[in-house]
């Protein structure tokens, strides 16, 4: 009889599994998989006489209202971080009942039950917490930006070691064993955040495939410590899931899994010391020769910023006296704006307390992967376009480097005197708080522009804003709709960018607004677009597309070269060409959406920044694309009236 | 012993024929897939109604009562909301 009911919910569950092949009867694949288990349910009730039953009916109850009314409530925008915490109850129940099946087991349970209990108990636990942080991340409730804690990766090998010596500490001591038992939980639990925490944005599909794997292992770990097949069959065809989905993750990013869950930024280079003295050494030889502070510096500096494809920017001290952080911050993101690579350089001791910079410019809007610390900083100096300084003196200050015996001689410094230019938005020429002169001022690489930094950031911001806009006066908006008015055929990528804005209603309208012209109309949907496997294809279907107009990236690829209009909705990298066309980038290798080959390409993204992997867009300067920068859904909403009124 | 051996066999054999049937399915439907495989993995609720089949004490009982409620929380919200993703895949009607 056991058997016989086994065999159903096997076969019901594979059923299921088999039907969600087709997009038509992948319904009744939920429906046959849900019923597997409800069938697996009742054989438990049945074999097993439960003693307590009042209790289980109530947390059954419980449990099963709670996750049906989450279940219908939750917008389609947060299913990554619905997953997140579906998945997260998951683990938590894996652990749950390995912890009591071993505290129950006692001395009587086989070695074989126990270590997988101890096994399920940690997988569970940290499959508990490493996706509560990632669903935290994913619902905005902590920042998307990797979190790297000081020696993270030795706190991770830490924590394993622990997790390790714990795990093995109840087969030699077993009558501590419950103590034992809940220490691994604890370090399981600090191991899931630890891990989650450093990996964000678009890295985030691999994290929630991976975690999706490790419940179904935990699941099935727990079946072994019970003796109960089912749970073995239902964890490990999860795990089989999890598995393909991070594989086929990791492959559409063209990385491995070592190193989306490992690296994090770039590495820094050690520091190149005597290269430092001999570029110093060149550089004094030729100074002196310029006079700091002329009536020209501010016009030399204005082009100096235009010219500069990259700009680091060092605040200090008198930065937070000047109250210049918002001006700061606002300039930043014009220069990012125009194109130019923008990066913070916080030196350790820069302002008055640990991380003072790093607060002022958070405060005023800078987002904190542009800081950067300084040992990482400093192998770019000789590469840097501009350094900007503002407000900061010793920490800029070559003489702590070059001389010997001053008040902050072996001092590391961030050296901005390697930078091609530098501009010095400081009060005055006074020495900083060490007394030391700063020779960069006297550099001839150096523009000088005394007095408050707030005022003159405030004149640059105004100065610079003319430069490079102005060169090209196209009247995009015009563009973009007369080409759509002319197109036969058009093709919509969508992108992460797409579901921030949730302007997928409005994508829609459009493209029906299109399909009523007799335009035909697919979407692109790229492995990789969004924060999880498919979430484009959620996200669209929620917003009534239907599936057969969905194309897969191999399908749709061929079809760019008759396509008349690419409409890119709020993606970057899955179309940046730079992936097939230029080696050593981050994105080398990956395969992309070929927009390019579009007569023409309409891009609705909020800004020209590069995407998730750093690497900016070629695209983007294309003459055959046409660029519409604001909230994705407002592009598209001037694009349906502009449409409208030509009837 | 043998007991692990079959265990292992059955995890191994599941592992293998999940893994044939899943790779066949489409990106398209890789977070639909996603979330009916989170329901799945509530299959520890079996586990949990299982320890209630004896006398348990006080500390267990809430043990396992959390075990089960968050079980039946991810084996019903994740039917539920997978089924409210699929509803949303519509073919195109033949006009």
């Amino acid at each position: 009889m056991t058997l016989l009911i086994e065999f159903t919910v096997i076969f019901l569950l594979m059923a299921g599994v088999w039907l969600f092949r087709d997009p038509r009867k992948a319904k009744a694949g939920n429906m046959s998989a849900a019923s597997a288990l409800l069938f697996a349910m009742i054989s438990i009730l049945y074999v097993h006489r439960i003693v307590d039953i009042a209790t289980v009916v109530i947390v059954l109850a419980i449990g099963a209202t709670i996750g049906y009314a989450v279940a219908k409530a939750v917008d389609m925008t947060n299913i990554p971080a619905m997953v997140a915490l579906q998945n997260g109850a998951g683990g938590a129940a894996a652990c749950l009942v390995s912890l009591v099946e071993l505290m129950r087991g006692g001395h009587t349970i086989d070695p074989v039950g126990m270590a997988a209990g101890v096994i399920g108990l940690s997988v569970g636990s940290l499959t508990f917490s490493g996706s509560m942080a990632a669903g935290a991340k994913l619902a905005g409730k902590i920042r998307q930006t990797p979190q790297i804690l000081p020696a993270h990766s030795g706190l991770i090998r830490l924590n394993s070691a622990l997790i390790l010596i714990v795990g093995a500490a109840p087969f030699i001591f077993p009558a501590g064993s419950v103590f034992f038992y809940l220490a691994l939980i604890l370090l399981s639990a600090v191991f899931g955040v630890l891990f989650s925490i450093r990996i964000g944005g678009a890295d985030m599909p691999v994290l929630i495939s991976f975690l999706n794997a490790m419940t179904g292992l935990g699941a099935a770990l727990c079946g072994m410590a019970i003796g109960n097949r089912m749970l073995i069959i239902f964890g490990a065809v999860v795990a089989a899931s999890g598995s393909i989905l991070t594989y086929l993750m990791c492959k559409a990013m063209n990385r491995s899994m070592a190193g989306v869950f490992t690296t994090y930024h770039k590495q820094s280079k050690p520091f190149g010391a005597a290269e430092t003295e001999k570029a110093f050494a060149g550089q004094s030889d030729a100074g002196e020769a310029d006079s700091p502070g002329s009536e020209n510096a501010f016009e030399k500096a204005v082009d100096i910023i235009d010219d500069a494809r990259n700009v680091v920017i060092i605040p200090g001290y008198g930065m937070a006296l000047a109250k210049a952080q918002k001006e700061v911050s606002e300039l930043g993101k014009k220069l990012v704006l125009l194109g130019k690579d923008v990066q913070y350089a916080v030196h350790p001791v820069a302002g008055r307390m640990p991380g003072h910079m790093n607060v002022l410019l958070a405060e005023a809007g800078v987002d904190y992967d542009m800081l950067v610390e300084m040992e990482a900083v400093n192998p770019d100096f000789p590469d840097t376009d501009l350094a900007l300084i503002v407000g900061a003196c010793d920490v800029v200050n070559p003489s702590a480097i070059e001389t010997e015996g001053t008040p902050i001689s072996g001092m590391p410094i961030l050296t901005a005197h390697q930078a091609k230019h530098v501009i010095c938005c400081n009060f005055d020429t006074r020495p900083g708080y060490s007394g030391v002169e700063n020779p960069l001022y006297a550099n001839e690489n150096t523009t000088m522009l005394p007095g408050d930094a707030g005022e003159t950031i405030r004149q640059l911001l105004k100065a610079v804003s003319g430069g490079e806009s102005g060169t090209a006066v196209r009247d995009f908006n015009a563009e973009a709709s007369e080409s759509l008015a002319c197109a036969k055929n058009v093709v919509i990528i969508p992108g992460y960018g797409m579901a921030l804005s949730k302007a997928q209603f409005k994508v829609v309208e459009l493209a029906s607004i299109l399909s009523d012209r007799g335009v035909s109309v697919k979407y692109a949907i790229h492995p990789v677009a969004g924060r999880m496997p498919g979430h484009m294809n959620v996200i669209l279907a929620e917003a009534d597309v239907k599936y057969d107009d969905l194309l897969e990236m191999d399908d749709v690829n061929p079809l760019f070269k008759d396509t008349d209009v690419a409409l890119v909705v709020g993606a970057c990298d899955v179309v940046n060409p730079s992936a097939i066309e230029t080696e050593g980038t981050p994105i080398s290798g990956m395969p992309i959406l070929a927009a390019y080959d579009a007569k023409t390409i309409i891009i609705c993204n909020l800004d020209e920044k590069p995407g998730y992997s750093g690497v900016s867009n070629p695209l983007y300067e294309n003459p055959k694309t046409v660029m519409l920068l604001d909230d994705a859904r407002a592009s598209v909403s001037a694009l349906i009236s502009s449409l409208k009124e030509r009837g | 012993m043998s007991n692990l051996i079959l265990m292992a066999g059955v995890f191994v054999a599941s592992f293998v024929i999940g893994y044939l049937l899943i790779s066949k399915i489409p990106p398209l439907l890789h977070t639909p897939l996603m979330s009916m495989t989170n329901a799945i993995s509530a299959v520890t609720i079996l586990g949990g109604l299982m320890l209630f089949s004896q006398p348990t004490g006080f500390v267990e009982k809430i043990l396992a009562g959390a075990a089960v409620a968050a079980a039946a929380f991810n084996v019903v919200g994740g039917f539920a909301i997978t089924d409210r993703m699929l509803r949303m895949f519509k073919a195109k009607e033949q006009k």
